[in-house]
């Protein structure tokens, strides 16, 4: 994912309320909304709303325990995207499964794309051992940063597949092309496989490739359904409710089309 | 203080941001955004050199300590080193480095990716074995995708293309559509967690 030119992106005109931004303030407002909310009502004791069973994520123990039993390092990699959403669900779920590691007392290898990822894995890979009150476990070897270039990442992790086999490989981020070489690798080299992804494109090799696959909005409720945190849970009820809202949209702008023949009035009115 | 600053930072960069995008505050507004784009450009660059210490001390400790494969770790550093001397030597845009990137670092890149083509194999192989009802559909539409095209569908079973089509236009790009819509929303959702300071594993002190 390159990084977004933010100057290319801002509004221009002379109104004080940026033109076509109408809509998106107004979806960013309500899911605040929404989110305080959710986040009164935890705090307040109330119930909230569980969020349904996720296969990929109860897997992780599992994945967890295989490679323990084996004696076999864990392989886990927070995509190839910088920092973003997709990035931060990654590394919530880093932390996690370091933790998990740390108390087994089973390696972990973690393989980074992006540079400036790399400390900020390797941080949260210390402080989770740390907590694990396993410091003298962590092994900063273990935290590579391998390279920039897309295919030189997967290249120097379809060699660790072959020379460390690995017992268990995450995958839990955003991924492009290299998705069904990294998980094809990861296959043959009998690895329990959980992959997550964003990107519609790439998916599909997910799916066909790993054991459990966390589709699209499953890899950003990984970190509340992990945490069992009211709070975090409240978010992801708040943005549920959000798409319910949309997916209405949806439906009336299908009615509208087959009844009428077409939907660009409502088009019309959501790009104000 | 030290875990707390990164959440302020983000809080009030992801909130200055957010109000430059949705309101116009004229030359003042785009001056500020190009200033945050510089900053980001160089926060990004300075954020290399920590990935190029930790690849120097990874392969260094593995050719000092004499592991296995060792001498790959010394390849891979001795690589480093002369493309950086020949980059600096001869410019980003010299004879020697553009040769290095075009004749070895992209023909190697190009020979990774087309491992694509033998991998779509395998995987196939493996997700077109029919062992439940998904994979039967799977298997079923994968089939009925391939002959629509391929001119020789048509001519076995006249309008095969136009099931193709509609496969792809109508229950594919629903599915695609809803995980995309579904995916943006949760976008929105894990950012403002991060704005909020609800997320906070990335600071490395657990959520």
């Amino acid at each position: 994912m390159t990084m977004t030119l933010l100057a290319e992106e801002a509004p221009k005109g002379v109104f004080i309320f940026a033109p076509e931004m109408f809509w998106d303030c107004v979806l960013i407002a309500s899911l605040f909304f929404l989110v305080f909310w959710m986040i009164q009502r935890a705090r307040a004791g109330l119930p909230i709303p569980e969020i349904r069973r996720i296969a990929g994520l109860e897997a992780i123990d599992e994945a967890l325990g295989r490679a323990t039993e084996m004696g076999k390092p864990v392989h886990y990699s927070p995509g190839m995207s910088t920092f973003g959403s997709e990035m931060y669900a990654g590394l919530a779920v880093l932390s996690y499964v370091a933790k998990m590691a740390a108390q087994y007392d089973t390696q972990m290898i973690v393989t980074t794309r992006r540079p400036q990822i790399h400390p900020v894995a390797a941080e949260i890979v210390k402080q989770a051992y740390l907590e694990a009150g396993r410091p003298d476990a962590y092994n900063p070897d273990d935290i590579r940063f391998v390279s920039e270039w897309q295919f030189s990442y997967t290249a120097a992790v379809m060699g660790i597949f072959q020379r460390e086999k690995p017992a268990a490989n995450l995958m839990i981020g955003y991924w492009m092309a290299e998705a069904l070489v990294l998980a094809e690798a990861g296959a043959q080299a009998g690895c329990i496989q959980i992959g997550a992804n964003t990107n519609i494109f790439q998916i599909h090799f997910f799916i066909v490739t790993c054991d459990y696959t966390l589709i699209g909005e499953e890899l950003f409720a990984a970190s509340a359904y992990l945490s069992r945190d009211p709070m975090l849970t409240g978010t992801v009820v708040a943005q549920d409710m959000l798409k319910m809202v949309v997916g209405a949209l949806v439906v009336i702008g299908t009615i509208l089309a087959t009844v009428t023949g077409s939907a660009q009035g409502l088009i019309d009115f959501l790009s104000i | 203080m030290k875990r707390q600053l990164p959440l302020i930072l983000v809080a009030v960069t992801a909130v200055f941001i957010m109000a430059m995008k949705f309101f116009n505050f004229g030359p003042f507004g785009a001056a500020a955004i190009t200033e945050a784009d510089i900053w980001i450009q160089v926060t990004y660059e300075f954020a290399f050199l920590l990935g190029a210490i930790n690849f120097t001390l990874l392969h260094y400790g593995n050719v000092s300590r004499q592991k296995p494969r060792w001498i790959y770790s010394a390849i891979a550093l001795v690589a480093m080193v002369l493309t950086c001397i020949i980059t600096l030597v001869d410019g980003v845009n010299g004879e020697i480095a553009v040769f290095l990137y075009e004749n070895i670092a992209n023909r190697i890149d190009s020979a990774i990716y087309a491992l694509l083509g033998f991998y779509v194999c395998s995987a196939a192989y493996r997700s077109f074995k029919l062992k439940n009802l998904e994979a039967g559909i799977l298997l079923v539409s994968a089939v009925l995708l391939m002959l629509a095209q391929a001119p020789i569908g048509d001519a076995i079973f006249p309008g095969i293309s136009k099931l193709g089509e509609w496969i792809l236009n109508v229950p594919n790009s629903a599915g695609m559509r809803g995980i995309r819509l579904g995916a943006g929303i949760g976008a929105y959702a894990a950012s403002i967690r991060v704005i909020l300071g609800l997320e906070r594993s990335w600071t490395g002190s657990g959520s």
